[in-house]
């Protein structure tokens, strides 16, 4: 941004040196990153507990007598009886997407918060990528429109000029 | 009394308006400045008959005058005084007599803030567009359906049902719709300056920099707006969230989404002159998502917690929405080669390149949220199936927008105009990214493992540190005027979104929720917690009567989470007990009062650093504040300074685009 001033840009003395340890602690941060995330995502594969495994579901079902609440947040009564059903059904081993399933032909297809990628409903994924698909390329045809023009040689008066206002 | 004097001034209004759109128009036409001057002064009537129609609500609703139907459904013995007062915003025909008054308040501080220009054709058109919209929502409200002053037939009933209780539970309700509207109506004035620079040929960047401190008023109430309807809903539902999807509140946050795009890229237009039919589209997009929220609202089309009432209007409110966008396309389409810009981006890399990305995201924001708002709509106008577009579609879609957004924010203020080069960035954001590094691996180390919510606040650490900076180097150069301008505004904006992203990734990630079955005297250990149920009492108050659960919290102060019965056989709603800390809130709920010598089931949602997002919504407001004081302007002469720029940007920022 603006208050860039020489006094906190690289000086052009020692610059090669500076570059050096720029990229380092760069080198450096971005290792460090790597190191975090990946193990992250290594460790997060740890079992979910019941309770959380009945959460999960939940959260992507809507309690059958309300308008916009899932039946993870509900505290109704049908709401709690979803999340029986659903543990109920984890207990004897059936899998997200068998209860999701059962869920679908007791209480219709829009019990479903998450619309299925199948279908009518898939539009409702794929548009918004496709869209963005197509305005990034947009933006790259525009990009390579705007070519810069190579920039016109400064004369003497303007060098000048510059030099005069470089030291102020 | 009050249905004659309200019915009158809904009627004044509308002519008023309609006679000032004659009135500019012929001044217009024949080029009558004597006309056009004239003309501003309708403004004036518009806000008076605005003024005594809510007057005139408002006194009936405080006096309780059942002769009017909408007093009659809104209105009871038993509703107190401050919920009475807030009776008007209710429902739908009150709530339009509150967008007219807020609408005409507008009108007349564009023609007071105009007034040495009122023959300027410019300001004579906006007006006359103005005075359009005005004279739409008068207009509106003379239709029986959306008629405030409507009065019943037969006897007059000495009783109400008062408001829903959900309106009369929390005195926030007093707050969050008026800065709502205050932020909605406000971009009408944006939308009729852009109409006007359209019609009247003058497409330079005059109409931006006239209408850019509007705009960020309405944005900043829009913003305050928003974050109260979180802190309502979470206050007030009893479901422990802020933030649902719901219909409703997709369509409050639509145009902020637009709104936002627009105060970004119209820096390129101004500092550039590009981007010309991109920022009218926005604007025009802007306003025409309040008129269509307003639609989805208020049309019952679609139900939700937020459509209060349900009506006939839909069609018309759509109508007007199909007018404004034929309108604004066609005139956008009809100057469309002179808006033409010759100039050119240089370099991706660059602050115009990164406010290209920002509109990329925030286009996508906007078109994932509308597309999963009306798609249920759709599919079930054209296929009868109904599906569910619900919070999991919403979440998985907007978290890597979110996550792109934010990285923009991080590097963008480092980023000099039209061209950067690696080493003056990495330079730059060594800083930033430290900060933003040294959370990811504290919060590892911590044993937070979801990628998503660690790379948020990673990439809202870096987006702190790097508004800090800038904020820093710009207070050291001019003290604390260095904190004021667009620039500086907006980086304490940034400073809050960076709060608020964080808060929410850390309270809908981390939070913890379950129901505990209790009998008086019984305690239970939830997360950490020991909730002690004591037992129960009622209590009554003037408009309901309460069921209270006695629970002391970790063996300090009692708290009461309550179900509540209003007047008038409503079903009962739940209150929680909220208790918020710096770093985690409880929140008690009652979630069913125990039947016999059964057991009480107590909701518990523990989530950490809510009470983050209530602040960080805060900076938000006050760097809108910030924002909109002028900042140093530079001086003319200064070569960087496009016509009508000088606000653009702080007088250092030259040295930047030239530097390395």
């Amino acid at each position: 941004m603006g208050e860039e001033s020489a006094a906190t840009a690289p000086r052009i003395t020692h610059k090669g040196a500076r570059r050096w340890r720029l990229g380092l602690v760069w080198l450096a941060m971005v290792v460090a990153l790597g190191v975090a995330f990946g193990y992250d995502a290594l460790a997060s594969h740890h079992r979910q507990s019941l309770d959380q495994q009945v959460a999960a579901i939940a959260n992507q079902v809507r309690c059958p007598s309300c308008e916009d609440e899932t039946a993870e947040n509900s505290a109704t009564q049908t709401a709690a009886a979803v999340r029986a059903a659903i543990r109920q059904r984890l207990l004897v081993g059936q899998g997200q997407a068998q209860i999701e399933a059962y869920l679908e032909s007791r209480y219709g297809p829009s019990i479903l918060l998450r619309p299925p990628a199948g279908g009518l409903s898939g539009l409702v994924w794929v548009l918004p990528v496709a869209a963005a698909v197509a305005a990034l390329g947009g933006l790259a045809v525009a990009f390579r429109r705007w070519r810069p023009s190579p920039a016109a040689p400064l004369s003497d008066e303007e060098r000048a000029l510059l030099d005069r206002a470089r030291r102020g | 009394m009050n249905a004659a004097v309200g019915h009158s001034a809904v009627v004044l209004g509308l002519v008023g308006a309609l006679v000032g759109m004659v009135t500019l128009g012929l001044g217009l036409a024949r080029g009558k400045a004597g006309w056009l001057r004239s003309g501003q002064s309708y403004p004036w009537l518009v806000l008076l008959a605005a003024v005594v129609a809510a007057g005139a609500m408002e006194h009936a609703l405080v006096t309780r005058d059942f002769s009017l139907a909408y007093v009659a459904q809104n209105d009871g013995l038993g509703t107190p005084l401050l919920f009475r007062i807030t009776g008007m915003w209710s429902a739908l025909q009150g709530s339009l007599l509150l967008w007219t008054l807020i609408l005409a308040g507008y009108l007349v501080a564009v023609a007071w803030h105009f007034r040495r220009r009122a023959s300027d054709a410019l300001v004579a058109w906006a007006t006359f567009v103005g005075l359009g919209v005005a004279a739409f929502f008068f207009g509106l409200m003379l239709l029986p359906a959306a008629n405030p002053f409507k009065t019943l037939v037969g006897p007059v009933p000495t009783n109400g049902p008062g408001p829903n209780p959900l309106l009369q539970d929390n005195p926030l309700v007093a707050f969050h719709p008026p800065m709502l509207y205050l932020g909605f109506v406000g971009f009408t004035v944006p939308f009729m300056f852009a109409v006007a620079a359209l019609i009247t040929g003058r497409l330079g960047e005059g109409w931006l920099v006239e209408t850019r401190r509007w705009t960020l008023f309405a944005w900043g109430f829009l913003t305050l707006g928003l974050v109260l309807g979180m802190f309502w809903s979470y206050e007030v539902l009893g479901w422990g969230g802020y933030w649902s999807w719901d219909p409703v509140e997709n369509a409050a946050f639509l145009p902020w989404l637009t709104g936002t795009a627009y105060l970004h890229s119209v820096m390129v237009q101004e500092r550039r002159g590009m981007l010309r039919v991109w920022n009218l589209s926005l604007v025009l997009a802007t306003f025409a998502l309040t008129i269509f929220g307003t639609f989805l609202t208020r049309s019952g089309v679609i139900e939700s917690v937020h459509a209060f009432s349900t009506s006939t209007v839909g069609p018309v409110i759509l109508g007007f929405f199909g007018i404004i966008m034929v309108t604004g396309v066609g005139l956008i389409v009809w100057r469309g080669e002179q808006l033409r810009s010759p100039g050119a981006i240089d370099s991706p890399l660059s602050r115009e390149g990164a406010f290209l990305a920002n509109n990329l995201a925030f286009g996508a924001f906007a078109f994932v949220v509308l597309l999963g708002t009306v798609f249920p709509l759709v599919v079930e106008v054209l296929h009868h199936q109904s599906v569910t577009v619900g919070a999991p579609y919403f979440d998985t879609m907007t978290t890597p927008i979110v996550l792109t957004l934010l990285f923009l924010m991080a590097v963008a203020p480092a980023l000099p105009w039209r061209k950067a080069t690696g080493t003056v960035l990495l330079h730059r954001m060594r800083w930033p990214a430290a900060a933003g590094v040294a959370t990811v691996v504290a919060t590892s180390v911590a044993g937070l493992r979801d990628v998503a919510a660690v790379a948020a606040f990673g990439l809202g650490a870096v987006v702190a540190v790097s508004a800090l900076r800038q904020l820093v180097l710009s207070a050291r150069l001019k003290g604390w005027r260095g904190l004021l301008g667009r620039v500086n505004g907006g980086m304490v904006v940034h400073l809050g979104v960076a709060i608020v992203a964080m808060a929410i990734a850390a309270s809908a990630t981390y939070g913890q929720r379950g129901q505990l079955s209790l009998r008086p005297g019984q305690t239970a250990r939830f997360d950490g917690h020991t909730i002690a149920y004591l037992g129960t009492r009622t209590r009554h108050y003037q408009n309901r009567n309460a069921l209270e659960a006695e629970l002391r919290l970790d063996g300090g102060a009692v708290v009461y989470p309550a179900i509540s019965v209003f007047n008038f056989g409503y079903e009962g709603i739940g209150t929680p007990a909220i208790v918020s800390g710096p770093l985690q809130d409880v929140y008690l709920t009652l979630d069913s009062s125990p039947v016999g010598h059964g057991p009480t089931v107590i909701g518990v949602v523990v989530q950490p650093l809510i009470v983050w997002l209530w602040i960080g919504g805060g900076v938000m407001g006050l760097g809108a504040a910030l924002a909109a004081f002028p900042g140093r302007r530079r001086r003319p002469t200064a070569p960087a300074s496009a016509p009508g720029g000088a606000e653009a940007l702080p007088a250092p920022a030259l040295a930047a685009t030239g530097s390395e």
